[in-house]
């Protein structure tokens, strides 16, 4: 038998309790809302491959076509070498984000974990040149590029890539100050050298830092536009945002065709996304840069 | 409980993260295979150039469509094409897809016939979307090696040509006997500068002002031809809930509802010839402004901004959805209106225009022109005007349901049929943008001195002295006058 102040007690304990729950029901109701009223564009992106051309634009929208058609999906891979542009994009992403990887997270580790003579002014150098717009470096990069004889290749879009981007090198250079010197040192004293130390101390514990720089790059490459556009003149070699364009008349987009070939394209990364979230999130968090 | 759910739903998550690094890995090598092996490439090539001259060839066999009505499947936009068996090469860049594409692929099939000796490449160059400007050309140009023939923007000629950036093709006209009066009036302007032809136009759309008809007749309007009928018919047609606007009679900055229309359609002059200064304050627009405005004041800027805001351009417009009952568009819409909505019962008549003015429109399109520092110019410009002869141009425009540039083509009964009559006849009175070195930063002065007017931040007069002073002071930097 509970006296009336244990009564009491409890039932506050209750009403607490279900005062949080409810806090709790109305937060997630509201996150709830939120985040369906965030995918009602990418809803209306999949609604829309699925619609017959006079269904995409009526008032008030349609949300569930009826007729529901696949026609859009075909002829999005039919009008344009879809799969083709596709591999093209696949290549110039991977082979740009191996390049950042290796070459930032070196030059990277120079500038944050060995004191040299210099060290600070290349750094601010090597940051000044993101003060650069590309367009005023386009035509002299063309030039090179064209003596070079890679212009048509995917050469400028990935080479320069292994040789250092600015962002993340200042990126992975901040992460990496944030490693207690201790370590290092601890390791030199073991008689490790640099490359042991980059390679079996420093690389592991950047990892969300890494990652970060390989889906920027990814997504930075994937939509590239105006580097493949200069850069590649045979059309077996564009990228899919070059192919992307092919959907666009003069006058006017194939709007459904558009929508397929985004649906296509977004949903790999939605999955991607899915399931590396987490580290994704850490590395935006821990470096303090903001989507 | 929780806990168990939780590793339950990690391995699970772990499992499907697992089948997707594979799947990505399978696909990746996939592709890297694909793309190692070099001879894949080609072989798409080849088969995708197979089937363009395939069907390329059939479609130069079934007749023409209407204008208007929904153009056959197109093309695939392949891999980059090679059209001839010769030897002398010719580099062409365009960008043209989808119907446009496949009506250009059967004129490059003529060309072959015609010029065996050749063999053309032609390569899809996009442009960025919203832009005018070809990105790639520029570079191309800028950096010594550019294309035999571009195809572009006619807006862009001039100020390529004053910079020294485009061929003057005069002789090579004149011994083509390519003259002046075989083009429409507006086309050639824009592509000379100082009496020197720089290109040669391709086709074009103008504008003009669409009504929807089942809303006027509902509302038993005639379809206006002056400001004030159309003041009247737009204030009838506008209906107003407690939210906002529910449907809007007209919005004069909707479409192609810019300043350039509305004032040439009130007898403006943008553009003083002989002292070659822009004259964007001429009274007449001055006053086209003032009626534009006078529209943010009666239906409230915000209240026009917030409601077009849902909608975008041709096949997004609101007139598609038949929520604005009269608009100013271009004549590619009714293509969009046939795919879009093909119930739309509608009208064409030309832009309202005060009683003292003849109805005008104003009218852009394409060009072809061999770049400054290609390597092949001569061989070029024969290319470019083999497509633009008069039997290749009318082929083209029939096919793509534009207009031809040139006068003969355009006298073809097939352009002035239906909605389309309109257009045709307006096109030989049709105005063209200011043939300047400036001619983007006019437009876009002239874009932002609409909105400030529409919002009242500044008299009409006022912004539009802005304009004119703004621009003059740059082409005499420039030093297009003393």
């Amino acid at each position: 038998m509970a006296t009336p102040a244990a009564t009491i007690g409890s039932t506050r304990i209750r009403s607490r309790g279900a005062g949080k729950s409810i806090r709790r029901i109305i937060a997630h109701v509201v996150l709830i809302i939120l985040g369906l009223l965030f995918t009602v564009p990418f809803l209306w992106l999949l609604s829309t491959s699925f619609k017959t051309d006079p269904q995409i634009f009526k008032f008030p929208p349609i949300w569930i076509p009826n007729p529901l058609t696949i026609n859009q999906y075909r002829l999005a891979l039919t009008t344009i070498p879809f799969f083709l542009y596709l591999k093209n994009s696949l290549i110039y992403c991977g082979f740009s984000v191996v390049g950042d990887i290796i070459s930032c997270s070196l030059v990277a580790y120079g500038l944050a974990r060995i004191r040299w003579r210099g060290r600070d002014i290349l750094f601010v150098l090597t940051i000044a040149t993101l003060l650069l717009p590309y367009q005023v470096t386009l035509v002299p990069l063309f030039i090179v590029f064209r003596t070079l004889g890679w212009v048509g290749t995917f050469l400028p879009l990935i080479v320069p890539h292994f040789f250092g981007s600015a962002i993340f090198i200042f990126l992975l250079r901040q992460f990496m100050m944030t490693i207690p010197m201790e370590i290092s040192e601890a390791a030199r004293i073991d008689g490790a050298g640099e490359l042991r130390i980059f390679w079996t101390l420093i690389l592991p514990a950047i990892k969300p830092a890494l990652f970060t720089v390989g889906l920027f790059q990814f997504q930075g490459a994937w939509n590239d536009f105006l580097g493949p556009l200069i850069y590649l003149t045979d059309q077996s070699t564009y990228t899919i945002s070059l192919g992307l364009q092919q959907y666009n008349t003069q006058y006017g987009t194939e709007w459904g065709q558009l929508m397929a070939a985004s649906t296509l394209l977004t949903l790999p990364i939605i999955v991607l996304f899915f399931f590396t979230q987490r580290t994704f999130i850490q590395g935006i968090a821990l470096t303090g840069i903001k989507g | 409980m929780e806990r168990t759910d939780s590793i339950v739903g990690r391995s699970t998550r772990r499992q499907l993260l697992r089948l997707t690094v594979t799947g990505m890995a399978v696909a990746g090598g996939a592709t890297l295979l694909v793309a190692c092996g070099g001879g894949t490439s080609t072989a798409t090539a080849t088969s995708s150039q197979h089937s363009v001259t395939n069907s390329a060839a059939a479609l130069a066999a079934t007749p023409t469509p209407l204008p208007g009505k929904p153009t056959p499947t197109p093309l695939p936009t392949p891999v980059t094409i090679a059209k001839g068996a010769g030897t002398k090469p010719i580099l062409l860049w365009h960008d043209y897809t989808q119907q446009y594409y496949s009506a250009f692929v059967v004129l490059l099939d003529d060309f072959a016939a015609r010029y065996p000796e050749y063999k053309v490449t032609a390569e899809y160059v996009p442009i960025s979307s919203g832009s005018q400007e070809n990105e790639k050309l520029i570079t191309a140009i800028a950096g010594g090696d550019p294309p035999d023939v571009a195809q572009f923007d006619r807006f862009i000629v001039v100020s390529f040509a004053f910079r020294g950036a485009l061929n003057d093709l005069s002789s090579m006209a004149a011994k083509a006997k390519i003259t002046q009066d075989q083009y429409l009036p507006f086309a050639w302007a824009e592509a000379t500068l100082d009496g020197k032809l720089y290109a040669l136009p391709i086709d074009t759309a103008d504008m003009a002002f669409y009504y929807n008809k089942t809303l006027l007749d509902q509302a038993k309007i005639k379809p206006p031809t002056t400001p004030e009928e159309l003041d009247a018919a737009a204030a009838k047609l506008s209906v107003k809930s407690s939210t906002g606007y529910k449907r809007l009679g007209f919005i004069p900055t909707q479409d192609q509802g810019w300043l350039y229309s509305w004032g040439w359609a009130w007898g403006g002059h943008f553009y003083d010839k002989q002292t070659k200064h822009v004259t964007a304050n001429d009274p007449k627009i001055v006053d086209a402004l003032t009626w534009m405005t006078g529209y943010a004041k009666k239906y409230g800027e915000e209240e026009m901004v917030s409601f077009q805001s849902a909608f975008g351009q041709g096949a997004q417009s609101p007139f598609i959805a038949g929520l604005v009952a009269m608009d100013a568009i271009g004549s590619y819409e009714i293509s969009e209106i046939e795919r879009y909505a093909p119930h739309l019962d509608y009208g064409v008549e030309p832009f309202p225009h005060p009683t003292n003015v003849p109805p005008t429109a104003w009218a852009g399109g394409l060009f072809l022109d061999p770049s400054k520092g290609a390597k092949h110019v001569t061989d070029g410009f024969t290319l470019a005007s083999f497509l633009t002869s008069d039997a290749e141009l009318a082929k083209f425009c029939k096919a793509e349901t534009k207009f031809p540039t040139k006068v003969k083509p355009l006298q073809d009964p097939f352009f002035h049929q239906g909605k389309y009559k309109v257009f045709a006849q307006l096109l030989p009175v049709a105005h063209n943008r200011p043939p300047i070195p400036e001619g983007n930063m006019l437009w876009n002065d002239l874009a932002t001195a609409t909105s400030n007017a529409m919002y009242g931040r500044v008299t009409p007069k006022a912004a539009l002295d802005q304009v004119t002073e703004r621009v003059n002071a740059q082409l005499q930097k420039d030093g297009w006058f003393s």
